[in-house]
């Protein structure tokens, strides 16, 4: 028996993972999985019959060509930027907000209260929609928060079925508080129209860009340069070492959960008073969901929320060319999840390269000035030979 | 083939040829030989850190080797897994056991059985095992649950359930570390019938007396590296020191102070509950004076964790109160503790102390940067903080290029190095020092226990918590020992009695030896 295992275990190719890995490599990385990933959608559309070149010029003209698309690239972006911003900053505290789609309709829906209501100035009526969107978000994301640290429910789960809440709440207002029978609208029920718009930066395209990209750099900056910067950060590095210092836990996880909500409130504010301005039931289209896709494709960066955001709004204008092409929305669908899937595959690999080995024979480690990154899993293994 | 029943094939001989492996920042095994023969009883002597566990883990299929060969019985074999050490006929008794609680003897002993039937009975399983056991004449009741049991008793499931399994070779790791000196002495009546039986046993440990006594051949390991084997007959415990140690790092003797200064901290009456809930601290009086390290000696899990929490406001007092230079810190929190100048360098370094995925100065201005210069209003001054970073590294001879890599990429000893120095630095009092050397090189366990000395002379108070005896002895000026959850002796330096301190962390209470302050 111990001649035929020797005998099996032949040398062969295996990944090993690299102690080195720079940005350029890793961006390297990521254009090549998306190419990848627009080649094999381009195979696809050829199998089903489709010209993929005429396609994907069609594509590429209608979203960036012109000043439509560029419009709907911006205003696509904006809600997936605030919500991947809000979903980052609970993320650095190892917090997990997956309520980012509720909260942008409880600040959709105080947004559209305040606007529905209260009459002034347009700014001063704006100003007030933008803190009553904040506040309401912010409230609601109390809830997961404190069943967090009351009950020691997870607030991924508390989150995710807060969403169902946050859209029936709405359905329950655009349907029958607030309803506007005049408006002929077929099966959809929208509220009564807000008066009230958000001025515009260039043709179309309001503020909101700008209100998504500031609010990204202010908290980009914040977290470095700030003491409550700091202690979250060493929260979410290591809870019981925060502790051990006497940052007051609690007390960040519970102000983390208003932020991450308020922002997305905001974001919420934004689709009513620059889109929308009625509230409905499709505010949201996953904005949520792409904001969280933004904010993991830009791993633990702030800043890279933007342009991942711009890359998702890009990628979904471009589905929705697609489908007004005639493509099955399935089809379309299950290319976005192919680009996507491939863009992440592409980051993970970056940190990988392929070795040849000898069983039992693993190559050495490089060793750099005798320091490197550790995985999570190499840094137990030397823990447990150091305990020895 | 049922495991417990056949024979398995019998190991004559075991060799590791040139095994080398290496871990970020350290080489564990710097190319290795070991053989053993079957028969014998072969003790790994060597001190924390000189790569004993991980030479057996490669030996038990744990980790692959970077480099060399095992042969079994001389055929090349590559063990990939635990389970393929195991149908090898290769068997480790880790450290920290691995037995379920809520199972009893024989279920944690038959867990894994390879031909186990569709359905059996405890009552059967328990038959079962004790027919093995009886002729091997290891007495383990096995009907008892995991958790009724005595460390020593646990130990003896774990090494059934490796000879159930058929293990021609068993591998202790550190298997004295825990027990008491009776159950040690059953340890070794049960490991001369194994030997009489053929058994290969391999006795991991690092203290002398008990390596002279078990065994037939040692060798002995430093820094990672194979310093020599030899018939244990022909060895004697000023050698085996020697080559443990190393001529050149031969551990100094510091100097005691014989007069401390007034009392800097005090402990009255404390009673303290553990995690699960028991009753952890006994009516504990402790009184700390300026200039004088006061040892706590004792077998780990009688109250010392427990202790070090409750003297830096990180656990709960049931009653009694603690005192800092006259202060009242009762019920105050850990950064309270910390404001009045103490420090805690606290056991579980990686997963308390530091911040293994941010950067050195993230880790280093942990203590102080809600002080200026780096804290400057709502703001956090990068520039200060670097600056403390540097001062840190400096003045704890902190081996790193630079302030930003993450402290994970430092090896455990630098790692501990940055942590004592910012403790040190915070306490102008007290500073509680748990474990501050465990899993560290020679040359870095120097380095800290210097640091602790220095700080000591410098006219503070050092409350320190070690389960290594020999270190709590060189470096004490007091030592009080701790058996369950309370101090059954405090000795100074000079009365310090080696074998009385082993007594009493073992539990003999001397009525003529009561609490003292």
């Amino acid at each position: 028996m111990i001649e035929w295992i020797a005998i099996s275990l032949k040398s062969k190719w295996r990944l090993q993972r690299r102690t080195d890995c720079s940005n350029s490599r890793r961006f390297v990385f990521k254009l090549l999985a998306i190419i990848s990933a627009i080649l094999i959608t381009g195979i696809t559309l050829w199998l089903v019959g489709e010209s993929p070149l005429d396609l994907g010029w069609r594509v590429v003209k209608s979203t960036l060509g012109t000043s439509f698309g560029r419009q709907q690239l911006l205003l696509l972006a904006t809600p997936i930027i605030l919500t991947g911003l809000s979903f980052t900053l609970g993320g650095r505290m190892m917090i997990w907000n997956m309520g980012m789609e509720g909260q942008l309709y409880i600040g959709a829906w105080a947004a559209t209260g305040v606007g529905l209501f209260v009459k002034g100035p347009e700014w001063l009526v704006l100003l007030l929609m933008l803190i009553a969107a904040a506040v309401a978000a912010g409230l609601f994301a109390l809830i997961p928060a404190w069943l967090l640290l009351k009950g020691g429910i997870s607030e991924i789960l508390s989150t995710i079925l807060l969403n169902y809440v946050a859209v029936q709440w709405v359905i329950f207002f655009a349907k029958d508080i607030w309803r506007d029978s005049s408006a002929a609208s077929g099966s959809a029920f929208i509220s009564f129209p807000v008066p009230y718009s958000l001025p515009e930066l260039i043709s179309k395209v309001h503020i909101g860009i700008l209100v998504a990209v500031f609010l990204v750099i202010i908290f980009s900056v914040i977290m470095k340069n700030s003491i409550w910067g700091y202690e979250v950060q060493s929260i979410g590095a290591n809870k019981k070492a925060a502790r051990f210092a006497g940052i007051p836990v609690k007390r960040h996880i519970i102000l983390i959960f208003i932020l991450s909500g308020a922002i997305s409130g905001v974001a919420g504010f934004i689709e009513i008073a620059g889109v929308a301005h009625r509230l409905s039931a499709s505010i949201s289209s996953a904005y949520g969901w792409d904001g969280m896709l933004a904010s993991m494709l830009a791993g633990n960066s702030f800043l890279a929320i933007i342009p991942y955001g711009l890359f998702l709004a890009l990628i979904l204008n471009g589905g929705t060319v697609l489908k007004t092409r005639g493509l099955s929305s399935n089809l379309v669908q299950a290319l976005i999840g192919l680009i996507l899937l491939l863009s992440c595959v592409g980051d993970v690999l970056a940190n990988y390269h392929i070795v040849k080995t000898a069983p039992g024979n693993l190559k050495p480690m490089t060793q750099k000035s005798g320091l490197e990154e550790i995985s999570p899993v190499d840094k137990l293994a030397s823990d447990f030979s150091k305990k020895n | 083939m049922s495991a417990d029943e056949t024979q398995h094939r019998e190991i004559s001989s075991v060799q590791m040829r040139n095994i080398w492996k290496r871990f970020p920042g350290v080489i564990a095994n710097h190319g290795i030989n070991l053989a053993l023969y079957a028969g014998e009883v072969h003790a790994l002597l060597g001190e924390n850190g000189a790569g004993k566990t991980t030479l057996m883990n490669i030996l038990a299929g744990a980790y692959l080797p970077d480099e060399g060969e095992i042969l079994v019985d001389g055929v090349k074999v590559v063990i990939r897994s635990p389970r393929f050490a195991i149908d090898l006929g290769i068997g480790m008794v880790h450290q920290h056991f691995r037995l379920i609680d809520n199972m009893t003897v024989a279920e944690n002993v038959y867990l894994g059985w390879d031909n186990a039937p569709w359905h059996i009975s405890r009552k059967d399983l328990a038959r079962r095992l004790e027919k093995y056991t009886a002729d091997l004449g290891f007495a383990v009741d096995p009907k008892a649950e995991t958790w009724q049991l005595s460390v020593g008793e646990q130990q003896r499931a774990e090494i059934l359930r490796a000879l159930v399994r058929g293990a021609k070779i068993l591998i202790l790791d550190e298997p004295t570390a825990v027990l008491t000196p009776s159950e040690t002495d059953d340890l070794f009546v049960a490991i001369r019938k194994l030997k009489a039986k053929g058994h290969t046993v391999i006795f991991i440990s690092h203290k002398l007396n008990e390596v002279l006594e078990i065994s037939d051949q040692v060798t002995v390991l430093r820094g990672g590296e194979n310093v020599v084997t030899r018939r244990t007959a022909e060895c004697n415990q000023q050698q085996l020191a020697e080559w443990m140690v190393g001529k050149q790092m031969e551990i100094r003797c510091f100097a005691k102070n014989e007069h401390p200064g007034p009392v800097v901290a005090e402990m009255r009456q404390i009673n303290a509950l553990s995690d699960r809930n028991l009753p952890a601290l006994k009516d504990i009086n402790l009184a700390v004076r300026r200039g004088e390290i006061l040892g706590i000696a004792g077998v780990s899990g009688n109250g010392q964790t427990e202790l070090a929490e409750v003297m830096t406001g990180m656990r709960p007092l049931q009653s009694g109160s603690v005192w800092i230079e006259g202060i009242n810190l009762t019920g105050r929190s850990a950064r309270q503790y910390s404001e009045v100048g103490e420090g805690h360098i606290p056991e579980d370094r990686n997963g308390m102390g530091l911040f293994p995925t941010l950067s050195l100065t993230h880790n280093a201005i942990l203590r102080d940067y809600i002080n200026p210069p780096i804290r400057k209003g709502m703001r956090l001054d990068n520039k200060s903080a670097e600056r403390r970073a540097r001062e840190l590294i400096q003045r704890g001879d902190v081996r790193t290029p630079d302030i930003h890599v993450l402290a994970s990429s430092l090896s455990g000893g630098n790692q501990q190095k940055l942590l004592v120095r910012r403790e040190i630095e915070i306490s102008t009092h007290l500073l509680v020092a748990v474990h501050p050397t465990r899993g560290l090189d020679v040359g870095a366990t120097e380095d800290v226990r210097c640091a602790l000395i220095e700080h000591r002379d410098a006219g503070n108070a050092v409350l320190l918590i070690s389960e290594d005896l020999d270190e709590i002895l060189i470096m004490s000026d007091r030592i009080a020992v701790m058996y369950e959850g309370r101090i059954v002796g405090v000795f100074s330096a000079q009365e310090a009695n080696r074998d009385e301190i082993g007594l009493l962390m073992g539990g003999h209470v001397d009525p003529g030896k009561n609490q003292d302050d």
